[in-house]
């Protein structure tokens, strides 16, 4: 690794405004995500996560800095974004119906220039019940299993920053454990970086190394995960308890 | 600079209306009183014909949401109706009009009775096929037809009471009386129809089946219906047409696909959202294709220019195809849209406030500026966000 | 038995013909969503660029090559600037605009090459009287053996392509998710010029094999294809390739059989007929066609 200082962090998001039009989301939010870090944003709905990771991936137009490992990348093409090395788990799992498990598989590898083959293998290992269904068609896979492939998909392009955009939506709590699990392994073994945002946040944030809270298109509170979930007034407004 | 605000129904608007109304009217009657040349008239009488084929394409789309390609056949039926009356039966031609009119209404309700289970693409294919066929048709039935000779000498003499000769001259006249008022009746056909209650509610559930069954619009009856009176209108343009030829022949570009592309072009370059589109995209069809066919020998075209079009065929077609995609990028709604876009910076029509008595609407003027049901073009558009202005 | 086995040669070549270009409009169909209206006139104008390179510079099949070349080019470019901006604004205008198109290219024939009558054009395969194999008593000409090879080898090849190749596997998944596509790196717009560039050399393909059963070239020669093909593809269900190949086979068999054993009530100008036919019972019946896949209404 080269020592300079941009390194520390995998993604620098400095005074970033996006929106839909006329509409103005984001008003200028800052935030990091550190090398193998696992960092959550937290957010009421219409607080404009989706919008974030939207903004950082490059689909939708946006005005301030965004630097992926030193490099901005406030100017480029999402396409582009994805071969520098980051991958985006979209809302809704963008998974490829038509297509098999084993070709979703290959989609996400597709910014790749050799052959996937001894990654699909190992991660059809890691989610064996996509090993079973390997040659179906994906839109026949339950939510989880979506879910399951749409990570896996996305760590095809071997990113360094995972934006994984409500991946517990939808899922029955059982399978929001395993899912996060499945992540916090992740993160720790293949020195992937993961931005993630979540409206409802429990198991989230017991992964999670810090946390950042979103109201209304501003960061209001950020920290460590584990001081937050300690301090009363923010467990109480967005955990519930 | 504000647009000034006019308020429906009052005597601003009348007078707004009069004005349109006088415009329209002096248009279509003076050239009765100018004595213009035969083939002036029947100039004249050419745009007419094409304003009401489009007219009656324009209501198919405003109601259907969809493109037919297939006007071309029932123009084509209403051209050999009239044609096989007169020259096979020894019809007065007068008397084959209503059975032109007749049977053409009846040919599109059955071609609408299986339309209405179609969506997207399959409707125009549909339409496609219709216009494919009939000349095929045409030529097969030859006995009947002519087949590809075709049928000669019709001949429509003015009848007695109009004081007309026949000469040419005065044929020419007729023809155009006639042609004017089959256009006229059009014109209050479809109007009518796109103001009536029916007809709102048409437009309102035009996308959504759905919706229909749940507000009690038996989309079914009112889409057949319509598909039979656009048929009807479409077979009255051509029995006047084969009138103005004197002759029917399968070959004819007018019978064929290209013909009912022809129609589609000059529905929307008139503009689609309007009842006054077709003709004005008929008088700028008429003209383009009248200029660029004489292009050629113009004095002032540059010599080279004149060497590249020397004897190069479909100039106008090709100029018009040109056209028509810059229309979608540049004017979608065509000629009228994009006026009535502009006009609304300088006058505006604002509805009377509640109270001021009964909402009288009807009268003319005002309905030039009202859309007639909002085609695909204008829903789809109006769905993006508009970057400021009216 | 013989007029079976005529009118079964006779109708798979024509059906090759409906089956190539029926490819072409699901390539597009599956590829953006849109029904290329001007397809067959697509295939009509690389034809006509054929006759011409051939006539001047190049040996037949030299000059075919390059046409596909130029109706690849044709096909990105219409994609890229002009289907997708209108497509923004609103589907009628693709549609419109397409049959603009089909009117545009169809003029554009005569106007370019200043040609008035069909002009000949070099056959592609052995086409004297005695070019033929007998077979059960009937005649099956070399060239309409040609063209049913011809269909097979583009389509093989198009399965290898779509199937084990990376651009295939883009352009299958921008037709699946085009918003998820660019997620995964690939620039989706490339992708759809790519479709519609495809789309157009199979065309292309179709229109020499028109033009070399034909003898010669002529700007109305694809109108009555286009429909059949068309027919051809809905039958086929408008995603689906194989369905499109089988149905256009099919589709010509049948056009031949039902022309040949009823001669006074349908014969050769009635053929198309046939396919009017089919649309309406397919849509009447099956809207999602024989091997489409089927789409649940949920109100």
């Amino acid at each position: 690794m080269d020592g300079s200082a941009d390194t520390a962090d995998v993604l620098a998001v400095e005074g970033l405004y996006a929106g839909y039009g006329p509409v103005e989301v984001l008003h200028g939010i800052d935030l990091t995500v550190g090398v193998r870090e696992i960092v959550v944003v937290l957010g009421a709905n219409g607080a404009g996560k989706t919008t974030t990771m939207r903004a950082v991936s490059g689909m939708i137009p946006r005005k301030g800095v965004v630097r992926f490992a030193g490099r901005d990348i406030s100017n480029v093409s999402p396409d582009a974004i994805v071969r520098a090395g980051v991958a985006h788990v979209p809302q809704g799992r963008g998974t490829f119906m038509d297509l098999s498990v084993e070709d979703n598989l290959r989609v996400g590898a597709y910014v790749r220039n050799d052959d996937p083959s001894d990654d699909i293998s190992r991660w059809l290992d890691v989610f064996p019940r996509l090993k079973d269904r390997r040659a179906q068609k994906a839109g026949s896979l339950s939510g989880g299993e979506q879910q399951m492939l749409a990570i896996a998909r996305a760590l095809m392009s071997r990113p360094r920053l995972l934006l994984c955009d409500e991946p517990s939506l939808g899922l029955a709590p059982v399978l929001v454990q395993e899912m996060f699990r499945t992540l916090a392994e992740l993160n720790r073994d293949t020195n992937t970086a993961v931005l993630l945002v979540e409206q409802n946040a429990n198991l989230a944030m017991a992964i999670a190394h810090r946390a950042y809270l979103l109201e209304t298109g501003a960061i209001v509170a950020s920290g460590d995960a584990k001081e937050m979930l300690d301090d009363d007034a923010i467990r109480k407004a967005y955990l519930g308890y | 600079m504000k647009p000034i605000r006019i308020e429906q129904g009052s005597r601003a608007h009348w007078l707004l209306r009069l004005i349109g109304f006088g415009t329209i009217a002096y248009l279509a009657l003076s050239p009765f009183f100018r004595n213009l040349k035969a083939n002036e008239y029947g100039q004249l009488t050419d745009i007419l014909i094409l304003a009401l084929a489009a007219m009656s394409l324009n209501l198919l789309v405003g109601y259907t949401g969809q493109i037919s390609i297939g006007q071309s056949a029932f123009f084509g039926l209403g051209a050999y109706t009239t044609a096989i009356l007169m020259h096979n039966y020894g019809w007065e031609t007068q008397w084959t009009f209503p059975v032109a009119v007749v049977l053409c209404f009846v040919v599109g309700v059955l071609v609408g009775i299986p339309a209405l289970r179609l969506t997207g693409i399959y409707l125009s294919l549909v339409t496609l096929a219709l216009a494919q066929l009939f000349p095929a048709l045409v030529r097969k039935f030859d006995a009947l037809t002519g087949g590809s000779r075709g049928i000669q000498n019709l001949r429509y003499d003015p009848p007695s009471w109009t004081g007309l000769s026949h000469s040419t001259l005065d044929r020419s006249i007729w023809l155009y009386a006639v042609a004017l008022s089959f256009t006229v009746i059009g014109y209050l056909v479809v109007r009518n129809l796109v103001k009536s209650r029916v007809g709102r509610s048409m437009v309102a559930v035009r996308d959504n089946t759905t919706a229909a069954a749940v507000m009690g619009v038996n989309v079914a009856v009112v889409k057949t219906v319509t598909f039979g009176i656009s048929a009807a209108l479409a077979g009255l343009a051509g029995s006047v047409f084969v009138l103005r030829q004197t002759q029917a022949n399968p070959d004819n570009i007018y019978y064929t696909i290209l013909g009912a592309i022809i129609f589609l072009v000059i529905m929307v370059i008139g503009g689609t959202a309007s009842l006054l589109g077709p003709i004005v995209g008929a008088v700028v069809y008429y003209r383009v294709d009248d200029f660029t066919r004489s292009l050629p020998n113009k004095d002032w075209l540059p010599g080279a220019a004149k060497d590249f079009l020397r004897d190069r065929p479909n100039l106008a077609t090709v100029v018009f195809s040109a056209l028509l995609i810059l229309l979608m990028f540049v004017a979608p709604f065509g000629i009228v849209g994009l006026a009535k876009r502009i006009g609304r910076r300088f006058v505006v029509l604002v509805p009377r406030p509640p109270g001021g008595g009964g909402g009288q609407r009807g009268g003319f003027a005002s309905e030039e500026f009202e859309a007639i049901p909002a085609t695909p073009l204008e829903t789809s558009a109006s769905a993006l966000p508009t970057q400021g202005g009216p | 038995m013989k007029d079976f086995l005529q009118y079964l040669f006779d109708g798979l070549s024509s059906g090759a013909i409906y089956a190539l270009i029926a490819v072409s409009l699901v390539i597009v169909y599956r590829g953006t969503g849109h029904l290329n209206f001007a397809q067959g006139e697509m295939a009509m104008i690389s034809a006509f660029m054929a006759w011409w390179l051939s006539s001047n510079w190049m040996p037949i099949w030299a000059a075919v090559v390059v046409s596909m070349i130029f109706a690849f080019a044709l096909g990105a470019i219409t994609e890229g600037l002009i289907i997708r901006p209108i497509g923004q604004r609103s589907q009628f205008a693709v549609a419109v605009a397409a049959i603009g198109l089909l009117l545009g290219l169809n003029a554009l024939a005569p106007f370019a090459w200043k040609v008035t009558v069909p002009q000949a054009f070099e056959s592609l395969f052995p086409k004297k009287d005695s070019d033929f194999a007998r077979i059960g008593g009937a005649t099956w000409r070399y060239e309409y053996i040609g063209v049913l090879i011809t269909l097979l080898v583009v389509a093989t090849l198009l399965f290898l392509l779509f199937q084990k190749t990376k651009l295939g596997l883009a352009m299958r998944a921008v037709a699946s998710n085009p918003d998820s596509a660019p997620l995964a790196g690939i620039n989706k717009g490339r992708v759809l010029m790519v479709s519609w560039g495809l789309a157009a050399t199979v065309g292309a393909v179709g229109g020499a094999m028109v033009a070399s059963l034909r003898g010669n070239v002529d700007p109305s020669m694809m109108l009555a294809i286009f429909f059949s093909a068309t027919a051809a593809a809905m039958l086929g269900g408008f995603d689906s390739l194989i369905g499109a190949v089988v149905a256009g086979l099919a589709l010509g068999v049948i056009e031949n059989m039902v022309a040949g054993y009823q001669p006074d009530i349908i014969g050769q100008e009635l053929k198309g007929s046939v396919s009017l036919i089919v649309i309406l019972v397919v849509l009447l019946f099956r809207p999602s066609g024989l091997f489409g896949t089927r789409r649940v209404e949920r109100v």
